[in-house]
């Protein structure tokens, strides 16, 4: 038989609950935790997506910055 | 030509890329893979009991393993798509022109859940009888139930297995290659940066130009989640399995409760009972009508699903019956006047809600002594009928010979039994909802939001227009996250949030660093992402 959580107009049964908090928890792990193998892959600095994967001394960096006031990159 | 088109159009190495951008290495981008995976083992645990037809489940303990494995594969879609529909929230993910992603993605979570709903509706169990008279009205308030009918299991189950699956997958297929042609969107920019303005229409290679890459492979990873979503489902299915009371039926109910059935059978003829009462799409009543201020589509469409109480439960079935006393019981009602008929129908209520529940020598109802015409007769073959077995099949047959429609037998069992049942299961009135099943089992989570209107204790949620009230709200919410792209200021919500700089705190980190060597940096440690 169903169990309830009655608090004021949230009603909602024992197992459903449980599963909501489930996914709370796992979403917020998840946001903390990187993917292993990726933030190794990740760890392997300057590679640019050669397929050489060689080290790309010519690439860009990552990113552009400017002294805050500086242009807002249009999206 | 074509296959120069098909070429250009999509590339292969987007749609099975080998490498991809640094910063999608939080683990929130992996719910979208776990979420395929779980909707393909919805889709193989949902064939296999398909090829094994809808009983085999209820009496085969492999088919109950697999209708498990089916109930805990859907859970887990639910699960992922959720989590990667939060994922992708918090990270704005329709910028840069990826707003038609989002939309696809959205619609294909509600096509799910319907495809989910009319799932439960086909488990043809209790759980599936109590869900189907519980949404009834919310469909005949909006006026669809002639095509969309919840008491009609062969329909539900055509959605179920073929319509709702099939637009599902094209949705998903279609989500995926846009997510493939166009890219993972990039994090939202630091406070000051400067980046090149995207531009519709740029390949892909340009939106990455100065962002890191890192090998990839897909198919690994979608082989590596598949097992992790296969393992979940097979271990939940194992520990958990999943529930199945049994329905109940005419027969089930005439036996257990022989007063309750003629008494509601009594209602069914003298024109009293709850259905006889309803309106469209039954009849021309208006006990359960409801509207939209003036404007009522239950009205208007009219009664698309006609019942005549009296004929489909007594008088119908009692023509079946060819024993003189019957016959001549039957002749002897029609031909009294209404008047007479009023006179012997109330007599016998009367006397029904006085009965102690013993049976006479025929196994019929016993009442106390008093003038009820032809009615004992009557109902007395009726109930014959019901524990026979034989009402049960009446109530399913039009002339054809495939019966799949069960609207006739569910809305007399609703009149008593199925309620009384569900008070049993704690799954009564306010306890209920739609997302509930029976037992210690989680039901439709993912339908909270729209059962919890119901809880409200004022408003139109509270009244005779509550279920069409309810839709329309959830249908305004729906349109909303459907649209959520193109909605001004709710479209740059997850910037205000700052989730999303957790989600890419790493690839803050290295930006803020690598600015650190520029000659020219952003302000101090602790700067943050553009709020414009």
């Amino acid at each position: 038989m169903s169990q309830y959580i009655h608090i004021g107009i949230v009603l909602i049964t024992v197992p459903n609950l449980v599963i909501i908090g489930l996914m709370l928890g796992v979403f917020a792990l998840a946001v903390v935790l990187p993917i292993p193998a990726r933030h190794w892959a990740t760890q392997r600095e300057g590679y640019n997506g050669n397929e050489s994967n060689e080290l790309d001394i010519d690439a860009p960096p990552a990113t552009h910055h400017e002294l805050p006031g500086g242009p807002t990159a249009a999206r | 030509m074509l296959r120069q088109r098909l070429t250009t159009s999509f590339p292969a190495d987007q749609l099975l890329p080998d490498k991809q951008p640094a910063y999608v290495r939080s683990s929130v981008y992996l719910f979208g893979a776990l979420t395929i995976a779980s909707l393909a083992l919805v889709i193989l645990t949902g064939t296999v009991l398909a090829i094994f037809g809808p009983q085999w489940w209820h009496t085969n303990g492999v088919g109950h393993f697999f209708n498990s494995l089916h109930l805990w594969s859907v859970e887990a879609l639910f699960f992922f798509m959720v989590l990667h529909l939060w994922g992708m929230f918090f990270m704005g993910a329709w910028r840069d022109s990826r707003g038609r992603t989002w939309v696809m993605g959205a619609v294909a979570f509600a096509v799910s859940m319907v495809a989910a709903f009319t799932g439960y509706l086909s488990q043809s169990n209790f759980d599936s009888q109590w869900i189907a008279v519980s949404a009834k009205d919310m469909f005949n308030g909006l006026g669809v139930a002639g095509v969309f009918n919840v008491l009609n299991f062969g329909q539900m189950y055509g959605f179920h297995i073929f319509i709702l699956p099939a637009a599902l997958i094209g949705l998903v297929a279609v989500h995926i290659v846009l997510v493939r042609l166009r890219g993972v969107v990039r994090p939202y920019p630091l406070k000051g940066e400067q980046r090149e303005p995207y531009a519709p229409g740029i390949t892909q290679e340009r939106y990455y130009r100065g962002v890191r890459m890192v090998p990839y492979d897909l198919l690994r990873e979608v082989a590596l989640l598949g097992a992790v979503a296969l393992v979940l489902v097979v271990a939940c299915a194992a520990i958990f399995s999943s529930p199945d009371a049994k329905p109940l039926t005419m027969q089930s109910v005439a036996r257990s409760d022989p007063v309750g059935f003629v008494t509601v059978s009594l209602s069914e003829l003298a024109d009293t009972s709850a259905i006889a009462q309803y309106g469209p799409p039954y009849n021309t009543g208006n006990g359960s009508t409801q509207s939209f201020g003036p404007f009522s589509p239950q009205q208007l469409v009219g009664a698309t699903l006609p019942i005549d109480t009296a004929q489909a439960y007594v008088l119908g079935p009692l023509d079946t019956v060819k024993t003189a006393a019957v016959t001549a019981a039957v002749q002897t009602f029609s031909a009294a006047p209404a008047s007479q008929q009023g006179i012997w129908e109330t007599a016998y209520a009367t006397a029904l809600g006085k009965a102690d529940g013993s049976l006479d020598a025929d196994g019929h109802v016993k009442v106390a002594a008093g003038d009820y015409g032809p009615l004992p007769v009557m109902f007395g073959a009726v109930l014959d009928l019901a524990r026979s077995g034989a009402l049960d099949g009446l109530l399913l047959t039009d002339g054809a010979f495939y019966q799949t429609d069960y609207t006739k037998p569910l809305l007399f069992l609703n009149e008593m039994a199925l309620p009384t049942r569900a008070g049993q299961l704690n799954l009564l009135g306010n306890q209920w909802g739609m997302m509930n099943e029976t037992g210690p089992y989680p039901g439709q989570a993912w339908l909270w939001l729209y059962t919890f209107w119901y809880q409200i204790p004022f408003g139109p949620y509270n009244g005779p227009n509550a279920d069409i009230a309810v839709w329309a709200t959830m249908a305004v919410l729906t349109l909303a996250l459907i649209f959520l792209p193109y909605i001004p200021g709710l479209n740059r919500l997850p910037e205000s949030l700052g989730v999303h700089r957790l989600i890419w705190r790493e690839h803050y980190r290295e930006a803020r660093a690598a600015a650190r060597q520029q000659p020219v940096t952003i302000a101090g440690d602790d700067a943050e992402t553009s709020s414009s």
